[in-house]
C-alpha cells in the first residue's frame, strides 16, 4: 500500500505543478518556464521559516507571499520583453536560481541538504497525506475547469490566437497574461510545499531543470485546454517512467533514462499525432 | 450626443514606422450615425488609419478624440471600452472556439454578466437566446455548436459581424469585409452592416477594395494616396473626380 500512497502522492504534486503549466502553456501560449523557480522557492521558504519556530500557518502565509511577490518579478518581464525572449528569461531564472541554491551552502545545508522536515498534525501518515494531496489536485484541478468555463477562460484562449481581437472586445491582455504568471506560481508553490511535506527533506537538487523538463512534458502532452487531457496526461508522465524500475538498473542512469523516455514522448507527440492535438473540427 | 456633433475627431495624425512616413496630417470628422468608407490603393495606410484610431499603432503626432475626449494616452482595450469596436483584415473571430463561444465573447461582456453566470441556469438560459437571436440574423444558427474554423470566409465575417453587433459601443472599424467572401454572400454581408448602422445605431467606418459594394453602403468616402487624405465627398463626387481616377483607378470608374 506504501507504493500505492507514495504514487498517488506523486501524481498529485506533478498534476498540481502542471495545472500552472497547462494555464501558461496549453491554453495561453505563455512559455512561463520559471514554475519549478517557484515551487522551490516556496519549500526552501516554509522549511526554513518553521526551522526558525515560526508556526506552520505563518510559514505558509509567508512562502505564499514570497512567491507572490518573485511572481510579479516575471509579471514585470513579461510585460517588458518580447514572448521569445520572455521564456529565455524564464528559461535563465531557473538556472539562475539552481546556482544560488548550490552554492548557498549555510542555508540549504549543501550536499546535506535539510532533513526531519515536520508534516502538519493532520497528515502525519503517509496515506493521510496522499488522500489530503489528492484532494487538493481535485481542487487545484476544479479551479482550472472554473477559470476555462468563465470569460477568462475563453479570453485566454482567444489570447493564444490573436490578442488583437481579445483587446479589441475591452480585455487588456497584459492583464490576463499577469493572472496567469500569478496563478501559475502559486500552484507550483503549493505543490512545492507538499512535495516537501511528503519527502520531508530538501536539497539543492529539488526542483531545477529535472522537474521543469517533467512539468512542460506534461503539458505539452496535455495539449488541449481541457481538464481531462492535464489528468490523463500528468498520469501518464508520472507512472509511466515506474516500467525502468522493473529493468534493475543503477538509480543513477534511471534519472536520465526517464528524461530520455519524456524525450521520446515529445518527440512522438510533435513528429506524428500533434495534428490529433490540434482542435477537432465538427461538422454538421 | 447631437447627431451633427463630431463622434471621432483626428488632427493632423502622422504615423512613421522606423524611417516612414505611413500617415501625413491626415485629418477626419466622423459625425455619429454616418458611415464612413476609406479607400485607396493598397499600402495607403487604410489599415493603418484604423490602426491608429483603435490604439494598436502609436502615433508620431497629432489628436484623436471619441465622443469629446482625448483618447490618445488610451490603450486598446479602454478605447474598446469607450465604445470603438473593431474587425479585422485577416477575419476578427477566434477560430478555435466553437461559433456559440464566439458570440458568448462579444455579449457577456456588452450584458455585464457576472463572471459565474456560465454556472446559473438563469444566465444561461438568456445566453441562449441572445446566441440565437445573433446567428439567426446572419444566417449561421446551423452552426451553433460547429468550430469557427471551419466556416467559409463569408460565414467567418458573418460571425464577426453578428459578434460586433453586441458590442457594446458607438464606432465600428469595419477591415475589408469582402475580403475572401464570395459574391454571393456580399449582398447579405452589407445588409448586415446596414443594419448595425440604422437599426443598432453604430457609426461606422469601413476599409474596401469592392468600390461597388462600398458606394451601396456608404454616406461618405475618404480617398487616402501615399498616406494623405486625397479627396473626401459623396460616393458620387468621389467618381465624378477625373484626377482621382487617374491616380488611384487608372480609368473612368463607368
Amino acid at each position: 500500500m506504501g507504493y500505492l500512497f507514495t504514487q498517488l502522492a506523486r501524481y498529485s504534486e506533478a498534476a498540481i505543478m502542471s495545472t500552472g503549466a497547462h494555464l501558461a502553456v496549453a491554453v495561453t501560449n505563455i512559455f512561463f518556464l520559471g514554475i519549478p523557480v517557484m515551487s522551490t522557492l516556496a519549500a526552501y521558504t516554509l522549511v526554513i521559516t518553521q526551522n526558525k519556530g515560526i508556526p506552520l500557518i505563518w510559514a505558509l502565509l509567508l512562502s505564499l507571499f514570497s512567491v507572490l511577490l518573485t511572481s510579479l518579478i516575471f509579471v514585470l518581464a513579461y510585460l517588458k520583453l518580447s514572448a521569445d525572449s520572455f521564456t529565455v528569461f524564464t528559461l535563465a531564472s531557473v538556472l539562475a536560481f539552481d546556482a544560488v541554491l548550490k552554492s548557498w551552502d549555510s542555508v540549504t545545508g549543501g550536499v546535506l541538504g535539510i532533513a526531519g522536515i515536520i508534516r502538519p498534525n493532520f497528515i502525519l501518515t503517509l496515506s493521510r497525506l496522499a488522500w489530503f494531496q489528492f484532494g487538493l489536485t481535485l481542487i487545484v484541478l476544479l479551479a482550472e475547469y472554473i477559470i476555462l468555463k468563465t470569460w477568462l477562460g475563453r479570453a485566454l484562449l482567444g489570447m493564444k490566437e490573436n490578442k488583437y481581437i481579445v483587446e479589441s472586445s475591452g480585455i487588456s491582455t497584459k492583464r490576463l497574461g499577469a493572472a496567469v504568471i500569478i496563478i501559475s506560481s502559486f500552484f507550483a508553490a503549493l505543490a512545492g510545499i507538499v512535495t516537501v511535506w511528503r519527502i520531508q527533506f530538501l536539497d539543492p537538487g529539488f526542483g531545477g531543470l529535472v522537474l521543469l523538463i517533467q512539468i512542460m512534458t506534461i503539458a505539452v502532452v496535455a495539449a488541449k485546454p481541457k481538464i481531462r487531457w492535464l489528468a490523463i496526461s500528468t498520469l501518464i508522465i508520472v507512472l509511466l517512467p515506474e516500467i525502468l524500475r522493473l529493468l534493475n538498473l543503477p538509480p543513477t542512469i534511471i534519472g536520465h533514462l526517464r528524461n530520455l523516455l519524456y524525450a521520446l514522448i515529445l518527440l512522438i507527440i510533435i513528429r506524428n499525432i500533434s495534428s490529433n492535438l490540434l482542435p477537432q473540427k465538427r461538422f454538421i | 450626443m447631437d447627431k451633427n456633433e463630431s463622434l471621432i475627431s483626428l488632427e493632423n495624425i502622422n504615423v512613421k514606422f522606423g524611417k516612414q512616413m505611413i500617415l501625413r496630417d491626415v485629418s477626419l470628422e466622423v459625425k455619429e450615425g454616418e458611415i464612413i468608407g476609406l479607400i485607396g490603393p493598397n499600402g495607403c495606410g487604410k489599415t493603418t488609419l484604423l490602426n491608429a484610431i483603435s490604439g494598436f499603432v502609436p502615433l508620431d503626432s497629432g489628436l484623436i478624440s471619441f465622443a469629446g475626449r482625448d483618447i490618445m494616452n488610451l490603450p486598446s482595450y479602454q478605447r474598446a471600452l469607450l465604445g470603438i469596436g473593431r474587425s479585422f483584415q485577416h477575419a476578427g473571430i477566434f477560430k478555435e472556439l466553437s461559433v456559440a463561444d464566439n458570440i458568448i465573447m462579444g455579449a457577456e461582456r456588452a450584458k455585464k454578466y457576472p463572471w459565474w453566470w456560465m454556472f446559473a441556469p438563469r444566465y444561461r438560459q438568456k445566453m441562449e437566446k441572445i446566441i440565437d437571436n445573433a446567428l439567426a440574423e446572419v444566417g449561421l444558427s446551423a452552426h451553433k455548436q460547429s468550430l469557427a474554423g471551419i466556416l467559409s470566409g463569408g460565414q467567418i465575417r458573418l460571425l464577426e459581424l453578428a459578434r460586433l453587433k453586441l458590442f457594446n459601443g458607438k464606432l465600428l472599424l469595419i477591415d475589408e469585409p469582402t475580403a475572401g467572401v464570395a459574391p454571393a454572400l456580399r449582398e447579405q454581408l452589407a445588409r448586415v452592416i446596414k443594419n448595425l448602422n440604422r437599426q443598432h445605431g453604430f457609426t461606422i467606418i469601413i476599409v474596401e477594395h469592392d468600390l461597388k459594394f462600398l458606394f451601396n453602403l456608404i454616406d461618405r468616402a475618404v480617398v487616402l494616396v501615399d498616406g494623405q487624405k486625397h479627396i473626401e465627398g459623396s460616393p458620387e463626387e468621389i467618381q465624378r473626380d477625373k484626377r482621382l481616377q487617374e491616380i488611384y483607378f487608372g480609368s473612368s470608374l463607368h
